[in-house]
């Protein structure tokens, strides 16, 4: 037995070191002060953070995905519930096949996703970037928004609606006042992987970039002729994000509701 | 938005007339009636799945159904659910775990747009009133079932209903508590006169706390009486089996005199039965004698009927002891005695010894339905 948790112990700890050193690295190179990505860094400077603020293309790209994500994220919340109540509380022939509709967005390839969205919206002539990109993240997050929010209703006991109702609630009103508070781990959840799922897409977002860019896509069009610690800075300051949402999200409804 | 008016507080009668509901193809109650008196404690007792929680939430409005439902002499039927002026208590207690108890309390009366400053008040008497203080400010979760199940009783009073209903309320508790909890529940019903119907599957609790029981069965009612009406006198063979134990006899008629008949059963075996209305000579009759109301002892009794026995179980229960006594019909019968100190003292007959069955006409009684002949 002790020679199994041993075992346990410092595979486990292999994971943790495995999946975080990648992050220590690039943290570590994009304080490098030459023009080059190194690790370890042959210096500590800030010039690269510095790049970021100065390069007007970052700071609105940045602005853009995060107002896309924000947008999305509500959006494919409500759109979430809705299927979530539908799936839930009614039985119906062709449930399952609806359930499955609503995951599509995951099986399908993104390439395939970007581009037939590509060419529909080329097709009826909506070239806008702001309309085609909305369209695209909200499809991609409401599997995300369903599938969480339908477990969490699953969970949730409807007699406690049902006492809402017969003591004086409408129904409508009996959910949001007593079904929505009990299910808000799963919604904070679904919003948190919508978010993120949004604000990362590169592969499907890059098809629809006609007037306005995405980070990811910025970036990613960044690499291509730049080789400075600049993207490393951005993805140090996205990490710290990241971080601070994970602890403010902790302090607020516990973070193993995220994954139970 | 506003839910019904706030109740004036006076009893309402409920009228269930022809309700059936149906599950996708199956039928969970066919064409129930069911007469509830303003100011009574109605049970509605019967085995899981019998339709007893259905026709609860029929009366609450949460399921679609054929039929009316009146609740003070007006249609109900087309009333939502949140301005019948219900209160009710689930089985899960069902209370907001976000809200803390005095919240919870305070629910029905936000909805209704009681005035801010008459809500405290009333919160704090309806928690009085079900025996809680001083948890006001707590959650749920920090309670005992018990408690619970308390604030539970006082959310649901504290909006003047004009019906009751409770969910199996009890179920939940162990049986200690629920003893204490039946009683005080009757009491508070009393005081507060409100018409209760409420669910369970514990017939002794349906006996102990109730104005009058409704048993059922397969989605119908069967028989509604008394406490004593449905015990002493089961009309339906389901009634006589489920609320309490019963022996259930068979035979065929063989005279009628005085208000008894004399039924030959098995083996020329001989049982007056009482019975009012004459049975016509060779009708083959059922019915039932409660065990506790068969003497069993080694000298024959002064009792109308007396039958030999062969015991062939013996079960010590503290108060009583249950005897299976063997009669020469084949079939075995459940005698409860009273373990009283002089049948304590004595010798006690034991599996294989010989007992003298002795009960009165009058502790048997007739069951409607004829038992299927045998071909």
């Amino acid at each position: 037995m002790r020679r199994v948790g041993w075992l346990a112990w410092s595979l486990t700890a292999l994971v943790a070191v495995g999946l975080t050193a990648p992050l220590l690295v690039v943290i570590a190179a994009s304080f490098n002060p030459t023009n080059e990505l190194l690790f370890p860094p042959r210096g500590l400077s800030l010039a690269w953070y510095a790049n970021i603020f100065r390069r007007q293309a970052f700071l609105a790209s940045f602005r853009f995905s995060a107002a896309l994500a924000l947008a999305s994220t509500a959006c494919s919340l409500v759109m979430g519930l809705l299927c979530a109540v539908v799936l839930v509380r009614h039985r119906f022939r062709g449930r399952q096949l609806l359930a499955t509709a609503l995951m599509s967005p995951l099986i399908v390839p993104q390439v395939v996703l970007g581009m037939s969205l590509l060419i529909f919206l080329s097709t009826i002539g909506l070239v806008s970037s702001v309309i085609g990109l909305a369209l695209l993240h909200v499809m991609l997050t409401v599997p995300y928004t369903t599938r969480v929010l339908t477990a969490a209703l699953t969970r949730f006991p409807e007699s406690l609606e049902d006492a809402a109702v017969i003591h004086g609630a409408p129904r409508p009103l009996a959910f949001l006042l007593v079904t929505l508070p009990s299910i808000k781990p799963g919604v904070v959840a679904g919003a948190i992987f919508a978010f993120v799922t949004s604000f990362d897409n590169f592969t499907a977002s890059q098809f629809l970039v006609w007037d306005r860019t995405t980070l990811p896509v910025e970036i990613y069009s960044y690499i291509r002729t730049e080789n400075d610690p600049t993207v490393a800075a951005i993805s140090a300051l996205l990490v710290l994000g990241t971080v601070g949402i994970v602890v403010l999200v902790e302090r607020w409804v516990g973070l193993e509701t995220l994954t139970g | 938005m506003r839910a019904a008016a706030d109740g004036s507080g006076a009893p309402q009668a409920v009228h269930v007339r022809g309700v059936s509901v149906a599950y996708g193809r199956v039928a969970a109650l066919r064409g129930v009636s069911l007469e509830i008196q303003p100011g009574e404690m109605l049970a509605l007792l019967g085995p899981s799945g019998c339709g007893k929680t259905t026709l609860l939430r029929t009366i609450a409005g949460f399921l679609p159904h054929t039929g009316d439902v009146d609740i003070g002499g007006t249609r109900a039927t087309h009333v939502p659910s949140h301005r019948r002026n219900i209160g009710m208590v689930f089985q899960d207690y069902a209370l907001f775990p976000h809200m803390t108890v005095a919240q919870n309390v305070a629910f029905g009366l936000r909805m209704r747009r009681v005035p801010r400053p008459e809500i405290g008040p009333r919160v704090q008497e309806a928690i009085a009133l079900v025996g809680l203080r001083g948890v006001g400010e707590r959650f749920p979760r920090q309670l005992s079932g018990g408690q619970q199940q308390r604030v539970a009783l006082a959310r649901a009073l504290v909006i003047r209903p004009s019906v009751l209903l409770l969910d199996e309320p009890l179920s939940a508790l162990d049986r200690k508590l629920r003893e204490e909890m039946e009683l005080e529940l009757r009491l508070l019903q009393r005081r507060v006169g409100i018409t209760t119907i409420f669910v369970t599957h514990d017939q002794e609790e349906a006996l102990a706390i109730s104005d009058r029981i409704a048993v059922m069965q397969a989605g119908e009612v069967l028989q509604v009486g008394t406490p004593e009406e449905i015990y002493d006198w089961p009309r339906h063979p389901f009634v006589s089996a489920f609320v309490g134990k019963a022996n259930r006899l068979s035979g065929v008629v063989r005279g009628w005199s005085a208000e008894t008949l004399d039924c030959e059963l098995a083996g020329s075996l001989r049982v007056r039965v009482f019975s009012p209305q004459a049975v016509a000579a060779g009708t083959r009759v059922a019915f039932t004698v409660r065990p506790e109301k068969i003497a069993a002892s080694t000298a024959a009794e002064a009792l109308e009927n007396r039958v030999d026995g062969t015991i062939t179980n013996r079960i010590y229960l503290g108060v009583f002891t249950e005897l299976r006594v063997r009669i020469p019909t084949g079939e075995e019968l459940i005698v409860v005695c009273q373990n009283t100190e002089r049948s304590t003292a004595g010798s006690r007959p034991g599996p294989g010894d010989h007992v003298v069955l002795s009960w009165s006409a009058d502790a048997c009684h007739l069951l409607e339905e004829p038992p299927t002949l045998a071909p």
